[in-house]
């Protein structure tokens, strides 16, 4: 091995020959000093990455979470809904749906009720749907040709 | 009248003569067909950048350099004066345009100047938030060193084997800028073919990426959904690119240039003082810059450099340089899918290849086939501006022992 890179380290005299020994030398140093070049720079990124995150340097700062917003009483919609979700938003919201199914059962002739209105556990991305549409829209115009 | 008649024969004899036309037609057999397929050539180049959009920024300025290069007695580029000991006070008495042009080619000026370009264009941030990329964008340089190998089997000398190799990088600049200082022009390789192969394969990673993912890859490791990057602060974007040059520059001092170039433009981008030195870096000297590469990159087609078996040659092995990049860099995401037991997805890989950001955005689309809620394009793009820095160190390590 040792003289492998040798020979690639006096190669630089002169244009070397296509030896066997020498495209060996040459693919082995090559990679090596790939690797060590970019290695040094993970160690220095992970490194600093550490001391600024413990430095919460450019860290974005922790929100002060707003007051808890005093719960109002809003007449339970037809069908009845359960109060499983908090805030007037939240009450509009199941209004709108309960309306949404009340009109259903006009439609067809069923029955509907809501029996309860939860929040979706989001799987995977973590992201809401708003940014899942965004994602999408930047990512959709491009298609392999 | 006879005299008349007489001088007038001669004179439209003598512009007979002198034309491209009597070049094309009376010396069809000595050579002039050539310049006829060279031509024919450049218009199906002019045709996929124009009617295809490949590449269309550098293949329409290269495909015409291969127009002008290969009409008879246009005297814009002269090839005897590239080959072997360059006398450059004879290139600016005797030269055309393109050979004053590529003057910035072979004195390695153009491509440093696009790296800077590139470097007030791009976001080190996903590179900086997760650096293990960066030994993604190591991996995909194995092609570059796997090529060498296949193209001393099959023949190539050293200096020629190098240029083929940096092919593999999948970086126009790099790929010129080795080949301009390692090849002497007597060889039957050029400049213009390693830059026609590379920008060729570069307009074709769509296509050779996606069988190669699909293929070393399992379901279940393409689904592989990643931990969403953590913010990266303006003081850590400012500290990286000078951080680079230093370490960069110190190991492999010949990768100067590019990388420090590269460097150079991100810093001016975050500094975040110079924006005017950066819309100029990245807008109008990009464009001056990729017009004149392009235009006298092309010059060098000729066509006893483009007809020949080393040219086959030279499209093979670029299609195995970029095809073993793409592997490698997958195997060894492969290899980071195992040791973060399944934390990594093996696609973002084949990132690692630059050809930013185009790599990238194909981990994108191949990971979306499979979960179209998986987001992988943040991720890949750490490995694909690794493989840039990657490929420039690749760069110096070539020149350093053959250059």
């Amino acid at each position: 091995m040792l003289n492998i890179l040798t020979l690639a380290a006096v190669s630089t005299e002169a244009v070397p020959e296509m030896t066997k020994s020498f495209i060996a030398a040459m693919t082995i140093t090559g990679l090596a000093v790939v690797f060590l070049g970019l290695l040094i720079l993970v160690v220095y990124l992970t490194l600093s990455g550490k001391l600024f995150v413990r430095l919460g340097i450019g860290q974005p700062k922790p929100k002060k979470a707003p007051a808890a917003p005093a719960p109002k009483p809003v007449a339970a919609p037809k069908p009845a809904v359960p109060a499983a979700v908090a805030g007037e938003d939240e009450d509009e919201i199941a209004a709108v749906i309960a309306a949404v199914v009340a009109a259903m059962s006009t439609a067809d002739g069923t029955a509907y009720a809501v029996r309860s209105i939860k929040p979706v556990r989001r799987v995977g991305s973590g992201r809401s749907a708003w940014a899942q549409a965004g994602m999408a829209d930047l990512t959709a115009p491009f298609s392999i040709q | 009248m006879a005299e008349i008649l007489n001088i007038f024969a001669e004179t439209m004899k003598g512009l007979w003569l002198d034309s491209g036309l009597s070049a094309l037609f009376m010396d069809f057999t000595d050579g002039g067909w050539k310049n006829l397929v060279m031509i024919c050539v450049a218009l199906f180049c002019m045709w996929l950048a124009i009617a295809k959009g490949f590449e269309p920024l550098l293949l329409l300025p290269i495909s015409f350099g291969m127009l002008l290069t290969n009409l008879p007695y246009a005297e814009m580029y002269h090839p005897e004066l590239w080959t072997g000991e360059i006398d450059f006070g004879n290139v600016l008495h005797d030269g055309g345009l393109l050979d004053i042009l590529y003057l910035g080619v072979k004195l390695q000026i153009f491509p440093p100047l696009i790296f800077l370009g590139i470097g007030c264009m791009t976001d080190f941030s996903p590179l900086i938030a997760n650096p293990k990329s960066f030994l993604l964008g190591a991996a995909a340089q194995a092609g570059i060193f796997f090529t060498f190998v296949c193209a001393g089997a099959i023949g190539f000398d050293a200096l020629e084997a190098a240029s083929i190799a940096i092919i593999g990088g999948a970086d126009g600049p790099t790929a010129i800028y080795v080949s301009s200082k390692l090849l002497s022009g007597e060889g039957s390789v050029s400049t213009g073919n390693i830059a026609l192969a590379a920008y060729t394969y570069m307009a074709l990673v769509p296509v050779i990426q996606p069988p190669l993912m699909r293929l070393f890859t399992t379901k279940k490791e393409r689904a592989v959904k990643m931990e969403q990057l953590r913010v990266v602060s303006k003081t850590e974007r400012i500290i990286f690119p000078i951080a680079v040059t230093l370490i960069i520059s110190l190991l492999v001092p010949s990768a100067a240039p590019l990388v420090g170039m590269l460097m150079f433009g991100n810093l001016l981008k975050e500094s975040g003082v110079a924006a005017r030195l950066v819309d100029t870096a990245q807008n109008a000297l990009m464009n001056i810059i990729t017009i004149f590469l392009g235009v006298s990159v092309g010059a060098t087609t000729q066509a006893d450099k483009i007809i020949n078996w080393s040219f086959l040659g030279v499209m093979a092995l670029g299609v195995v340089a970029f095809s073993l990049g793409t592997i490698c860099g997958i195997l060894f995401g492969k290899i980071m899918y195992i040791a973060t037991k399944g934390k990594v997805n093996p696609l973002i890989g084949s990132a690692g290849v630059s050809a930013v950001p185009m790599a990238a955005r194909i981990s994108q689309k191949v990971g979306a086939e499979t979960d179209p809620t998986n987001f992988l394009l943040m991720h890949a793009m750490g490995p694909n501006v690794a493989g840039v820095i990657g490929s420039a160190v690749a760069a110096g390590v070539l020149l350093a022992v053959l250059g």
